[in-house]
């Protein structure tokens, strides 16, 4: 089984699971969770008791098996697609307490920001100021560039949001499909990060990890290797897409209100969330899912993802984190 | 303001000056990309050939007409991202168009993209595409840094926030809003679905089986009672949504006016946003529904240059649309906040 840092005297920082960090994502939950933070509860029994994401208990028992040992050493706090859920200054405070207690670093994660949220963020980032270890993930090239001019020594990790590769799981499958011409495989299978423009710019912001997906189409070696950052991957939720107009939000508002972006709400993405079923083009009735989670809508990866991902990591040189997102809003943890 | 308009064959270009075009876009896909990637990989957002030229002896006369109207002519580069291998293939190309076609400048999404194209040719004039989502002024100091001209943004703006980024990008940057036609239920520089094959994903997801699930229950369990009717209207309010936002179903209305997005209401607030260009978007659009959404754009702008009041503009632009239950849907504005 996997343990926690109480079952075991090394850090995972010191060599458990292959050297590769483990992250736990906490999206939709405001407050910290106490019993995590502080190891009192392994990360696969929590993550296998979690319904209704079946996906959860893959990752537990695929994390168990390729990276032996792993245990979270980080915490992410915030959402990456909506600034409404950007927790308070005091809220990022109780996260960065509880998980100094724990002995664990922070993640605060940015969405891609209106102006005001700008302001917001701005303000929750220098509670992390002199917090160990700790980083911002920014979703976008404005926040990344107001971030750093005005603190200079800020970890800021670019968010898998500004990884621009297409991920749509109706046809991510065929991208590398051997009846696709040779070139446009290559291209579906790879982002233009490695180009000078994009490397000049990652040297200019000091950026030192980006973030991505565990996409369906299996990557090209040189979009993993041949990059000077180190990279993390997300599991098990492939993003798709976002607006910023919510789909949840809209539930309780009149009809001339729905669907206006940046309108008020009620934190319904926090109770419940849509779950669609697309057909596969000329695939006799099958289907993919994707979840909306208020404003985002994500694919749960398949199993065969999983493995293929976590499969690289001991020959691989840049990635060595891994980002699981809770399932539901994490209030499993509440108590 | 400026009028910028979508021309995607030669034919067009003096039936759109002649009706107040002040500038024009269009894309260019050398037959040498299609042979490369097929349809698999759109050059920009309209592809692979629908919308676009693909000649370039056509992109250098259409610039030469369109100069001869004193109008000046940006060509569209605005996939998501371009490779390595396309960057190398497209910087070239881009050159032989600004030197041997005279292009005015280029729109671009790919950040590292606008980067080697001002250091290939410091002076060509680089648009940052909506698809750049610039949403905050740290984004326009950003692409100020990187010496963009223009930034056009997101339709997802409403006009208080374009005044504020027109604001900060005072001095430094034109900025461009759209005004008509092409709607995008997703933010577009976050949207990464395609629409090659599938159609879009927006489009699809209200037809497909779907439920709203209670966060924390059992994957069986389903909304009841009052929640449970809240979540059907919420899904029934969304498929209305996303059938405005995608041209009603049909892109012309029985009076042969355009449907789809729109803000010709918001005209006389977006005005005093101080913004540089209004946008007509759809290269892929029919000539008459250009020329169509073009004199309804320029009608609004004629009256309020006569010094028309708000509401008067607002009348005006709901009058030339001729569809009231639309307008008062309010799911076609692209400025919800500041629909009349």
């Amino acid at each position: 089984m996997l343990l926690t840092r109480d079952r075991r005297v090394a850090l995972p920082r010191e060599g458990a699971g292959l050297g590769v960090e483990v992250g736990l994502s906490f999206p939709f939950l405001a407050a910290p969770p106490p019993a995590v933070l502080r190891g009192e509860e392994s990360l696969d029994d929590a993550l296998r008791g979690a319904a209704p994401d079946d996906a959860h208990a893959v990752i537990a028992e695929a994390l168990l098996r390729h990276l032996p040992g792993v245990a979270p050493s980080r915490v992410y706090v915030g959402n990456e697609t909506c600034e409404r859920l950007l927790p308070t200054p005091r809220a990022i405070a109780s996260w960065v307490a509880s998980a100094r207690e724990g002995r664990l670093a922070v993640s605060l994660v940015l969405p891609p920001l209106s102006r005001d949220g700008l302001s917001k963020a701005e303000e929750a980032v220098r509670v992390l100021d002199g917090v160990e270890a700790s980083e911002v993930v920014a979703n976008d090239w404005g926040t990344v560039h107001r971030l750093r001019s005005r603190y200079p020594g800020l970890t800021i990790v670019l968010g898998r949001l500004t990884h621009k590769m297409l991920r749509d799981p109706r046809l991510a499958e065929y991208f590398d499909s051997p009846q696709a011409p040779m070139a446009a495989r290559a291209a579906l299978c790879r982002s233009g990060e490695l180009a000078p423009g994009f490397r000049a710019l990652m040297e200019r912001y000091g950026i030192g990890r980006r973030e991505i997906d565990p996409f369906l189409q299996p990557l090209e070696a040189d979009e993993w290797e041949s990059r000077s950052e180190k990279v993390s991957v997300h599991f098990p939720y492939l993003f798709v897409t976002m607006g910023r107009a919510c789909l949840l939000g809209a539930m309780h508002g009149e009809p001339v209100e729905k669907f206006v972006s940046g309108a008020p709400c009620r934190s319904e993405c926090r109770k419940y969330a849509v779950e669609f079923r697309l057909p596969v083009p000329g695939e006799n009735g099958a289907v993919k899912n994707l979840l909306n989670r208020g404003n985002a809508y994500y694919h749960v990866v398949p199993p065969s993802v999983i493995e293929r991902i976590l499969g690289r990591l001991p020959s691989s040189r840049r990635v060595d984190r891994i980002v699981v997102t809770v399932p539901g809003d994490g209030s499993r943890w509440r108590q | 303001m400026r009028l910028t308009v979508p021309v995607s064959n030669l034919e067009e270009v003096e039936m759109l000056a002649e009706n107040g075009a002040d500038e024009f876009f269009c894309g260019y896909v050398p037959p040498e990309w299609l042979e490369r990637y097929g349809g698999a990989f759109w050059l920009n957002r309209r592809g692979p050939v629908v919308g676009n030229l693909v000649q370039r002896d056509d992109v250098s006369l259409l610039v030469e007409r369109s100069h001869a109207f004193g109008i000046p002519v940006h060509v569209t580069f605005n996939a998501p991202y371009y490779t390595p291998e396309q960057q190398e293939f497209l910087l070239p190309v881009i050159g032989r168009l600004t030197r041997e076609s005279g292009i005015d400048g280029v729109i671009v999404s790919d950040v590292g993209f606008l980067v080697a194209l001002r250091c290939a040719f410091p002076e060509l004039s680089v648009h940052a595409s909506s698809v750049m989502a610039t949403l905050n002024p740290g984004m326009v100091d950003f692409l100020d840094s990187l010496g963009a001209r223009r930034v056009i943004f997101p339709r997802s703006l409403g006009v208080a926030d374009i005044a504020a980024l027109c604001g900060a990008a005072a001095g430094r940057l034109e900025t461009e809003a759209f005004v008509m036609n092409e709607g995008c239920v997703f933010e577009e520089g976050y949207c990464m679905t395609t629409h090659r094959s599938v159609g879009a994903l927006c489009v699809q997801l209200p037809g497909v089986p779907h439920r709203v699930l209670p966060l924390g229950g059992e994957r069986s369990e389903s909304l009841a009672g009052e929640e449970g009717e809240r979540a059907r209207e919420l899904m029934g309010a969304f498929k209305d949504w996303v059938w405005f936002q995608n041209g009603c179903g049909n892109s012309m209305n029985s009076s042969g006016m355009p449907n789809g997005p729109c803000g010709l209401c918001a005209i006389f607030d977006l005005a005093r946003t101080g913004v540089t260009s209004l946008k007509i978007s759809g290269r892929g659009a029919s000539s008459y529904r250009k020329l169509v959404s073009l004199q309804m754009v320029r009608g609004v702008l004629d009256l309020l240059g006569r010094g028309a009041p708000r509401e008067e503009v607002a009348r005006k632009a709901m009058a030339l649309r001729n569809t009231p239950k639309f307008c008062e849907a309010r799911y076609m504005c692209y400025y919800r906040e500041e629909a009349s």
